[in-house]
């Protein structure tokens, strides 16, 4: 229950998935209390069926919890329940009504009852048993049957029996075996009122594709075609085949596994205009996991028509999945799925490289079913006061979830703050009570004044932090001035205006951070301004923004003629009209020049895009050119593949290369030349345009000064490396020290600002206590037997330890440590200790073991 | 190849090496000199610290003993920056452990000149005891017989790591003509410079050299491998691991002398082992009977866990045990492993780091 503190502003959360979940758990963190509804009869979304997430295959859901004031909340695995102070829970709960002004909204809900009494419910399983209806397993993706009083997720431990009310037959024979008396067999919606709700976040996830609406691959009549939901619960040790994963139809074992993608998704025939983003990397994923769960003799074949391998480290895992571990990949659609001759075998025809058509069996399809194209949303979500993660339903990587969420909350803080509390009442520092409490000093330090440094600043001042904006160079905006784009360039404009009006801002530009110490909370820097003077600064948290650039390459001839350039040059030249003397007649575009491959492998995400803007561009202005591109995979991840589509329908023309296999451009007399491999003519082609444009990519700023004054680390491709990509993609494994923008991986300017909220909306889980507890489990240290050897210190993954020279002591930062204990498990002679785990503990459970 | 000097002996092989640190203290290259030499009341050599230059004259690095791992007494003198230059003769087994405590920030190096000795092994302290007391020469002796030279410990005799790294000098035995001059290897710029400021002329090591290092290091890994086989058919399953340390006293000396076992307090003396007598009754009876002191196979396999990636064969583990149990030939064993599994040599580069703050569970497999 959520106690009536009316100290704390009322949040409401719709939609319990990850980022659902992840709003509430800020939120409540930074100081509100949350009702957490979901229609479904379970938190948690789509990941309660999912185990594994790339890279690493592991979970690591568990990193969402709260750090700062993490005794509010149960410290365990979140798959198995989320379980906090100030988050209410209501599921099986629709949003009906959303009225009032933000501040004091009135917000209607209605629940269907479980028709299980949760507080005389003792899990007995009594009813289960009786109950004489078998209907299929939702949770196990229907491969397997569950009773009509059940589970919804089996393994989360809040969550009691529901009854799914459309099987039940009111046949009454669990009510009366319930020793209990907690059954009601009556499904009559619950109808409740919420008041002085402070503001709402919406966030309603995807619902996917049900393949059983496309005949062709025989989802639904042919057993052993499952979709990727499915083949996860297959491969899951409490799925339908505990033992080992078989295939469904004869229980055999799996020998030959083909995922076809796209399956709903970018399919005109269907109305599905778009990309469903996450598909690609969960086949990818799911073919590792098959030969790490059945063997490594599995044969795995992807047919994909674009491998979206767009995020950090996605495509190095995707190269592992298919140097290292033998997965196929094909990019071919699959026409049909037929049953072959031999029981419970699959045929699927499909076209090969050469353009021949094969005939191959396999005894396991799996169909990557994306979400359905996006429903009408309803009224509510455009009242003011209404916070919505995306414009509409995606299905997203976690991290792009996790901080669309973030970017939620952030704007809903700021509205409410704005409503309750004038700026000018601010206390500027947190008073503290006793010497284990510190406290907080309000004021962020922001380094970097591009999109993400700018809408960071503008969070924090919105919710009455005080902002000093570091900025290298002498200007704000970061890359804007070669932004053409209109519209984010009047955002990023109106982001500099913003900063520069706000009182609570103070931008120091030509300006360097010079040296960075200190604990989240408060932290001391030195910032070297403009005539080398200095400037302390005393701040509670960190924001990162460094930004990055235009890579820099000379490939392709780049650099050799003016008519070689790169998209970013073709925009301007498109924009100012100075193709328009002598328009081009053929326009030869190459994607991926200098990236996805060593050493900068990654996806820079926006070339892409800008290819396909200027390719329609051109062909808007001058119908009649030529345009070709030289692509490896069009990365219109989600919505943008709208562009795709019309760059087809424009009858621009799109020839893919392998990386092994690249075009070739040569400069001849007065003539640019391209020449490459066209797979589908199966032959060479040749070129002659007027002019070619390489999509460049980006690269980070250097950053390599930065980590090491804030003691943070950079990945391979020298970004600025996040805790975890994946749960806590703008936290930096410093607590208090927080990442947003072009500097922590490749993105859009608008990702930017949004990232830049969601930096912001972590650091006020800081900066908003006025003071920070050290929290119950924390380690401790025995100086008397310390030996001072500093490899707790080396091996904490939250810096809460250090050396104290004076005192000649290895200390612990109370409020910092999370009670992970790895300083404990690396102390050889149990010099430090976690709270009360004691070795004894460990003894007498090694001596129950042994017999 | 670094630059090499002579360094005559002309039969007085002790006492040219003790005359070569003396010009360390003359000529103020060092403040003071770490050094093994026989006390007066014994001829076991001890380390010692040497400030007075006359004193030093019974310096006896080469003496082919060692009654413990100096690294432990290096650490004493080196544990934080005193300002003062120290110099500092070692065994590279030595060496290497005083690298590893360093990395384990119980000393710093900074301010040292490493005086390494290459090192033909070490004999038992009641072996060389018993020889000195019959051959007042025995240093010479040791580098003039090849029999003698069988006699030194079971770990020296399988020891491949016989020559220093790290070093700043060198002091060269093999393939030289002992009687006539040891070799000086100016092994850093600081060595070199230190070398050249005594006045030596430096060149190429001797022709011969490389060959006479490589035919020991060809005996010392059949010697290893042929052990090592030993060892594993004695302690490859638990029952086998209880039976080889059956006769442990739980008295802790090979912890003690261990070089790299830095904790200040070991676990096994803190109260996580000091057993309430209910604990023990209560182990008695699961089986009828427990034999007293407990833990003995867990106080082992706790501290190979806790070693074995820096466990660097000195063999003093083995020397110290009042049961005489071959401690050092399972432990070197297993380190053996360990170390070729992280592929981490200990005491090999100060900047290499510890495998336990690096360890990456992916790649790792079959550990």
């Amino acid at each position: 229950m959520v106690p009536n503190n009316p100290k704390r502003p009322h949040v409401l959360v719709i939609g319990a998935g990850i980022s659902g979940m992840h709003a509430a758990i800020d939120l409540a963190e930074i100081g509100c209390r949350v009702t957490l509804v979901d229609k479904s009869a379970a938190p948690g979304g789509i990941l309660t069926q999912i185990d594994h997430q790339f890279p690493d295959d592991g979970c690591g859901m568990c990193r969402m919890l709260p750090m700062i004031h993490r005794d509010d909340c149960r410290q365990v695995c979140l798959r198995r329940g989320l379980d906090h102070d100030h988050i209410q829970i209501l599921t099986q709960t629709e949003v009906f009504e959303v009225s009032g002004a933000p501040g004091d909204m009135t917000v209607t809900l209605a629940t269907i009852p479980t028709g299980v009494d949760r507080k005389r419910c003792t899990d007995c399983g009594e009813c289960e048993t009786v109950c004489p209806v078998e209907i299929p397993d939702k949770f196990n993706a229907s491969l397997s049957f569950c009773k009509a009083i059940y589970k919804p997720v089996p393994h989360q431990s809040g969550t009691m029996r529901t009854i799914d009310w459309d099987a039940c037959t009111r046949c009454d024979a669990c009510r009366k075996a319930c020793p209990e008396s907690a059954i009601t067999l009556d499904n009559t919606p619950q109808t409740q009122t919420l008041q002085h709700i402070a503001g709402v976040i919406y966030t309603p996830g995807a619902e996917l594709f049900d393949p059983s609406t496309v005949d062709l691959y025989g989802f639904g009549v042919l057993p052993n075609v499952v979709t990727s939901t499915g083949f996860e619960r297959l491969l899951n040790s409490a799925g339908p085949f505990a033992e080992t994963p078989v295939r469904p139809s004869d229980h055999q074992p799996i020998k030959k596994i083909a995922w076809l993608q796209c399956v709903g998704s970018r399919n005109l025939m269907i109305g599905a205009d778009h990309c469903s983003t996450a598909c690609c990397m969960i086949a990818v994923k799911e073919a590792v996991l098959a030969q790490e769960k059945i063997g490594s003799h599995v044969e795995t074949t992807i047919f994909y028509m674009d491998m979206r391998t767009f995020g950090r480290d996605f495509q190095r895992y995707k190269d592992r999945a298919e140097i290292e571990l033998g997965v196929r990949f094909i990019r071919c659609r699959v026409h049909s799925i037929e049953p072959a001759d031999t029981p419970g075998d699959l045929t699927i025809s499909y076209v090969n490289k050469e353009g021949q058509r094969i005939e191959e069996t396999f005894d396991l399809a799996v169909l990557s079913a994306g979400r359905k194209p996006a429903p009408v949303l309803p009224d509510f979500v455009r009242h003011d006061g209404v916070f919505m993660t995306d414009a509409v339903q995606q299905f997203k990587d976690i991290s792009e979830s996790v901080i669309a969420s973030g970017a939620a909350a952030a704007k809903l803080l700021k509205k409410i703050f704005r409503q309750t509390h004038p700026p000018d009442k601010i206390s500027e520092d947190g008073s503290s009570a006793d010497s284990q409490t510190r406290p907080v000093t309000k004021t962020a330090l922001v380094v970097g004044g591009g999109p993400a440094g700018l809408s960071a600043a503008l969070t924090l001042a919105g919710f009455g932090v005080k902002v000093a904006l570091v900025e290298k160079k002498d200007g704000l905006g970061g890359n804007a001035a070669q932004i053409v784009d209109k519209d984010t360039r009047q955002s990023i404009n109106q982001l500099i205006a913003d900063v520069q009006n706000n009182p609570l801002i103070t931008v120091y530009k030509n300006a360097q951070v010079i040296s960075h110490q200190g604990i989240p909370g408060r932290f001391v820097s030195r910032i070297k301004l403009s005539g080398d003077t200095e400037k302390i600064l005393v701040h509670g948290a960190t924001v990162i923004a460094t930004g990055g650039r235009a890579a820099q390459t000379d490939a392709y001839g780049l650099g050799s003629d003016d008519r070689i350039m790169t998209q970013f040059e073709l925009e301007k030249r498109l924009n100012k009209g100075a193709l328009d003397q002598h328009p081009p007649k053929s326009v030869v575009m190459i994607q991926c020049v200098g990236s996805r491959e060593e050493p900068a492998n990654y996806c820079s995400r926006i070339c892409c895009i800008k290819a396909l803007n200027n390719a329609i561009g051109l062909k808007q202005r001058w119908p009649e050119t030529d345009i070709r591109i030289f692509y490896r995979d069009i990365m219109t991840v989600g919505d943008s593949e709208t562009l795709y589509t019309e760059a087809r329908r424009k009858g621009i023309f799109f020839i893919p290369f392998d990386v092994k296999r690249k075009p070739v451009v040569r400069v001849d007399g007065p003539d640019i030349l391209v020449s490459g491999h066209d797979p589908v003519q199966g032959k060479e082609v040749r070129f002659k345009p007027d002019l070619i444009a390489l999509s460049t990519g980006v690269s980070p700023n250097p950053a390599e000064d930065t980590v090491r004054i804030f003691g943070i680390s950079l990945t391979v491709d020298g970004f600025i490396k996040e805790a975890d990509y994946k749960w806590r993609p703008v936290d930096t494994p410093r607590e208090g020290i927080f990442v947003a923008g072009l500097g922590r991986a490749p993105q859009t300017a608008q990702q930017s600002i949004r990232e830049g909220e969601a930096a912001a909306c972590r650091a006020l889980r800081i900066l908003a206590s006025e003071a920070i507890k050290p929290q119950r489990v924390t380690a401790v240290v025995r100086h008397a037997i310390c030996s001072r050897c500093e490899l707790c210190i080396e091996i904490c993954p939250y810096g809460a330890r250090f050396y104290d020279t004076e005192q000649n002591r290895v200390m612990v930062d109370a409020a910092a440590c999370q009670g992970c204990g790895a300083c404990a498990a690396i102390c050889p002679n149990s010099a430090t200790l976690l709270g009360e785990f004691e070795d004894h503990g460990m003894m007498d459970a090694l001596e129950a073991a042994l017999r | 190849m670094h630059p090499f000097a002579f360094l005559k002996t002309d039969g007085h092989l002790s006492s040219s090496v003790a005359g070569f640190l003396k010009k360390l203290l003359t000529d103020k290259i060092a403040d003071a000199v770490l050094v093994a030499a026989p006390t007066p009341y014994s001829s076991l050599p001890m380390p010692t610290l040497f400030t007075d230059p006359d004193l030093i004259e019974k310096a006896d690095p080469l003496a082919p003993a060692a009654p413990f791992n100096s690294a432990r007494q290096a650490v004493s003198v080196l544990k934080h920056e005193t300002g003062k230059r120290i110099a500092l003769v070692l065994r590279p087994c030595e060496i290497r452990a005083l690298v590893e405590l360093a990395k384990l920030k119980q000393c710093v190096l900074e301010n040292t000149i490493l005086i390494g000795v290459e090192c033909l092994g070490r004999m038992e302290n009641s072996a060389y005891l018993e020889a000195s007391s019959q051959n007042t020469g025995l240093t010479q002796a040791f580098y003039d017989d090849p029999d003698m030279q069988k006699q030194i410990c079971a770990s020296c005799a399988i020891c491949t790591r016989f020559q220093p790294v790290n070093a700043d000098i060198s002091l060269c035995v093999i393939g030289m003509p002992v009687n006539e001059a040891i070799g000086l290897s100016a092994e850093t710029e600081a060595g070199l410079s230190i070398l050249k400021q005594l006045g030596f002329e430096t060149s190429d090591a001797p022709e011969g050299r490389k060959d006479a290092a490589g035919r020991l290091l060809a005996e010392r890994e059949i010697a290893k491998a042929a052990a090592f086989e030993a060892t594993r058919e004695k302690t490859d399953s638990i029952e086998k691991f209880q039976r080889y340390f059956a006769d442990c006293l739980n008295c802790h000396n090979c912890r003690v002398a261990c070089p790299v076992c830095y904790c200040r307090e070991c676990v096994f003396l803190t109260d996580v082992f000091a057993h309430d007598p209910e604990v023990l009754l209560r182990r008695a009876s699961k089986k009828g009977m427990v034999k007293l002191p407990t833990d003995t196979t867990m106080f082992h396999m706790t501290r190979m866990a806790h070693m074995a990636h820096a466990c660097v064969a000195c063999g003093h583990c083995s020397s110290v045990c009042p049961s005489h149990i071959p401690v050092a030939d399972v432990f070197i064993r297993v380190a053996n492993e360990i170390q070729n599994l992280y592929a981490y040599e200990p005491g090999r580069d100060m900047i290499e780091p510890i495998p336990l703050l690096v360890f990456d569970e992916a790649g790792k497999e079959g550990v």
